[in-house]
């Protein structure tokens, strides 16, 4: 569909549950001599007439209006496409989940309620930003979707938390550094956070006490009397929000940088080199792995016994009890090669999300590993003398990283693992199969051990 | 659906696509916790008492963290339990907690997500308090969730880049030196002996001498006492307190403040009305503290004596850092040697010396980072 037709197709709801363009004729036969018109720019030109026009509020105000909220329908729809297209396969969701939370408009000339197009009509001020984005931004922060998004792993900081969690001097740099504001911009800032922190922060820490709603909500008008007696609320309430918006896009250029110290990402393992020929001190190391191998099979079934005895006593005190579907998880993704989206329907979970938090595996192997180590030290005690040091613990560490985790990277990349496989094949599925032979005696249910 | 009759050829500019990046939403990640609302209600009770809402909010992210972190600890089949945290020790101030002979410093860092923490001074102590480990924590205070990020090992502090020490003593490192995931933190904890660490001398490599004026000319106190500044103290934009006034709420002069701490010391050190003294300005070395110096004469002896009174304290509405260090000292040896512990309740550190009028005095004082601030000597000579 071309963007001009977006001014009179409105988005709506259908009773399945999608978002269906729906044309509205009454805008499209008023809008159509205007189209005709070759106007150069005509697109902002039309955004500017039909807002002029609602904002004169006579005439044809309604129509005006109802042609605008046409178009902020589709900015909304847009979100919730994108949001379920970047994170619904890993985190469970269709944009289908989302639509009901947001398309409440059903076109009426004057709507019986007050639909979510028009409160982002509204709250619209043209000199500071345009209608798209700021449909997009209040979609982004509309209250029900983020609660949803929560619901499936998903955190979106409100603007208040944001501007609760900034100091005043983070606040100056970043528009030293970042924005490159003015001293006076940075000074009138630094004046308004601190006015904010001094109502809004103390009445948040009075307000949770006992109280279940955590999400922060926009600052009251008497808040904003009390942050800002010579203001007009409105304003006061733009100015945080623009504030909260320059460190919003701070955070995100941090996030987008480097978001968190270490990578999570997968290893590449065609890029990790064997240990034996990487090390500098080759000897030392093959000494090592020599004499750790005789110990490795019998103290790793121990360690994985005692982990998984362990996560079971945990997950067992859950309400509901969650011990049963963690052994069939682990038998499941270690020894059937289930893939985790495949795993939620059988776990009774929603998503792959709820897996992962289960299954926990990336924690399970450092803990198989850590209690591995000791036990591994002792045994082999005089080979391990060299790798005690932090610097060598680290090293000895990824290397049995390596050793533990290939079996398992590979089930979860079948078609990548024969590329994958390095040279040393006796220590690689030591892991998934040492599990796997501990795990038969954790399974409660005899169809998936007989499987 | 059916395309208009009518063909359009706008391209509608303002309407550009959502970016990825616009979605700054955090997804849930393996070593996130939500806490559940006792945790929660502890942190709230724990923050309550503090008055200045900066601080407040300050421990209040700092005692979710730390309910994040014994929840993140516990949620492992390790058993690793962290020593006593209760709610005096994050009350005043303290983010290092102890497992399994490990001192591990926990910075909370808020929705912001800034590229850059500050670790406090105390946990850069150059006792052996420093900790062995910084760990960082994501506190979404809005969703009670606290994400372990990862940590920050101590002999691995001035691998990123050579760090220069803030006015207080505490460092601001990059997120990026934070390289130890929270695996091999467990990792760490469990199988390394804390012995094996080094040590924090790589800690302070940016130790340096601050020199409030040149050090080659006395500062002469003799004229102090008839209301005026001597050149030298006059040179270093040292200003002459007014006469002492009784202490009133709220923020308060210098001259306040001083009367305030020599009421305090009235029992034990009694301090003329006749004593006089001016107070450099250290704020701009960019330190918020206030060094007060007073001096008065003695004439009970058979020689007439003279005596220096030095008090070093916080600006308003700040601390002084645990491991600040006042010393004073004549040709020969330091008479006076005074550390702020961190159980301290003392707010200041003072010192007091009495010599005849031929002797000088040399004061310094060291911050918790190992820079040290070297004072012109102090003589007594009242002759104009």
């Amino acid at each position: 569909m071309d963007t001009a037709s977006q001014y009179w197709h409105l988005i709506r709801l259908t009773g399945a549950g999608d978002g269906h363009s729906h044309m509205v004729p009454q805008v499209k036969t008023w809008l159509q001599p205007w189209l005709a018109d070759d106007i150069k720019d005509a697109e902002t030109t039309l955004q500017q007439r039909l807002i002029t026009i609602w904002q004169a509020n006579h005439g044809q105000a309604d129509l005006a209006q109802l042609s605008l909220r046409c178009f902020i329908s589709h900015q909304i729809r847009d979100v919730c496409l994108q949001l379920a297209q970047r994170f619904g396969p890993t985190h469970g969701f269709s944009a289908r989940d989302l639509f009901p939370l947001v398309l409440d408009d059903d076109g009426q000339l004057q709507p019986n309620h007050r639909p979510f197009t028009l409160e982002i009509l509204d709250t619209y001020d043209p000199t500071q930003a345009n209608l798209g984005a700021w449909a997009r931004r209040l979609t982004q922060h509309h209250r029900d979707l983020n609660q949803a998004l929560l619901e499936q792993g998903l955190y979106r900081a409100s603007d208040w938390a944001i501007l609760n969690d900034t100091s005043v001097k983070q606040l100056q740099r970043i528009l030293q550094d970042y924005h490159h504001c003015s001293d006076h911009e940075i000074s009138r800032a630094s004046r308004l956070l601190q006015q904010y922190h001094q109502v809004y922060r103390r009445d948040r820490i009075r307000n949770r006490q006992g109280s279940a709603n955590t999400r922060c909500q926009p600052p009251s008008r008497e808040q904003l009397q009390r942050i800002e007696p010579a203001m007009a609320p409105r304003s006061l309430l733009h100015r945080l929000k623009t504030l909260a918006s320059q460190l919003r896009a701070y955070r995100i250029h941090v996030r987008s940088g480097h978001p968190i110290p270490y990578s999570d990402a997968a290893v590449d393992w065609t890029q990790v080199a064997d240990p034996r020929q990487s090390c500098p001190n080759d000897d030392d190391q093959a000494a090592f792995l020599a004499a750790y191998r005789q110990a490795l099979e019998q103290d790793l079934d121990a360690a994985i016994a005692d982990s998984i005895t362990t996560a079971i006593t945990q997950l067992r005190q859950r309400r509901p009890p969650k011990d049963d579907p963690y052994v069939e998880g682990l038998y499941l993704f270690h020894c059937q090669g289930m893939a985790m989206g495949q795993l939620a329907p059988r776990l009774g979970l929603s998503g792959q999300v709820q897996v992962n938090r289960l299954l926990q595996l990336k924690r399970l192997r450092a803990e198989v590993r850590h209690r591995l180590i000791p036990s591994l030290c002792q045994t082999v005690y005089q080979a391990a003398q060299p790798y005690v040091s932090a610097a060598q613990l680290q090293q000895l560490n990824q290397t049995l990283e390596q050793l533990l985790t290939q079996e398992v990277d590979q089930l979860l990349d079948e078609a990548r693992s024969e590329a994958q496989i390095p040279k040393d094949r006796t220590a690689q599925s030591l892991f998934a199969r040492r599990l796997c032979h501990v795990i038969h005696r954790f399974l409660s249910s005899p169809e998936t051990a007989l499987e | 659906m059916s395309r208009s009759s009518h063909t359009v050829t706008m391209m509608i500019s303002m309407s550009t696509p959502v970016s990825p990046q616009d979605f700054d939403i955090a997804p849930w990640r393996p070593n996130t916790v939500t806490l559940p609302e006792t945790a929660v209600q502890w942190a709230l009770q724990t923050c309550q008492p503090i008055p200045d809402p900066a601080q407040q909010w300050q421990i209040f992210l700092q005692a979710l963290a730390l309910q994040g972190f014994q929840q993140w600890l516990a949620a492992g089949t390790l058993e690793l339990p962290l020593s006593d945290a209760g709610q005096q020790q994050l009350e005043a101030g303290m983010t290092t907690y102890q497992v399994e002979g490990f001192r591990l410093c926990l910075v909370a860092q808020g929705s912001l997500s800034d590229d850059r923490v500050t670790l406090p001074a105390a946990s850069l102590a150059a006792t052996n308090a420093h900790a062995h480990f910084w760990v960082l924590l994501e506190v979404q205070e809005e969703v009670n969730q606290v994400t372990v990020l990862g940590s920050l090992r101590c002999d691995r502090i001035t691998a990123a880049q050579p760090l220069r020490p803030n006015a207080e003593g505490s460092y601001t490192v990059p997120i990026a030196a934070f390289d130890t995931a929270p695996e091999e933190l467990l990792l760490y904890l469990s199988c390394l002996d804390p012995a094996q660490l080094a040590a924090p001398s790589l800690v302070r490599p940016a130790a340096e001498d601050i020199h409030p004026g040149a050090t080659d000319r006395p500062i002469n106190v003799g004229r102090w006492l008839q209301d005026q500044l001597d050149a030298m103290a006059a040179s270093l934009a040292w200003t002459l307190l007014p006469p002492l006034v009784p202490t009133t709420a709220g923020l308060r002069s210098p001259s306040e403040t001083l009367t305030a701490m020599l009421e305090e010391l009235e029992p034990t050190l009694p301090v003329p009305e006749t004593a006089e003294g001016p107070t450099p300005d250290l704020q701009r070395f960019g330190l918020p503290f206030r060094l007060y110096a007073l001096t008065w004469t003695l004439f009970e002896s058979a020689t007439p004596e003279w005596s220096l009174l030095l008090l070093l304290g916080p600006v308003d509405g700040r601390q002084l850092p645990a491991g600040i260090r006042l010393m004073l000292q004549d040709q020969h040896t330091i008479l006076v040697d005074q550390t702020l512990s961190t159980d301290a309740d003392a707010t200041y550190l003072y010192g007091q010396v009495i010599g005849t009028w031929e002797e000088e005095f040399m004061a310094t004082v060291q911050l918790p980072s190992g820079s040290t601030l070297t004072f012109p000597p102090f003589v007594f000579n009242p002759a104009p």
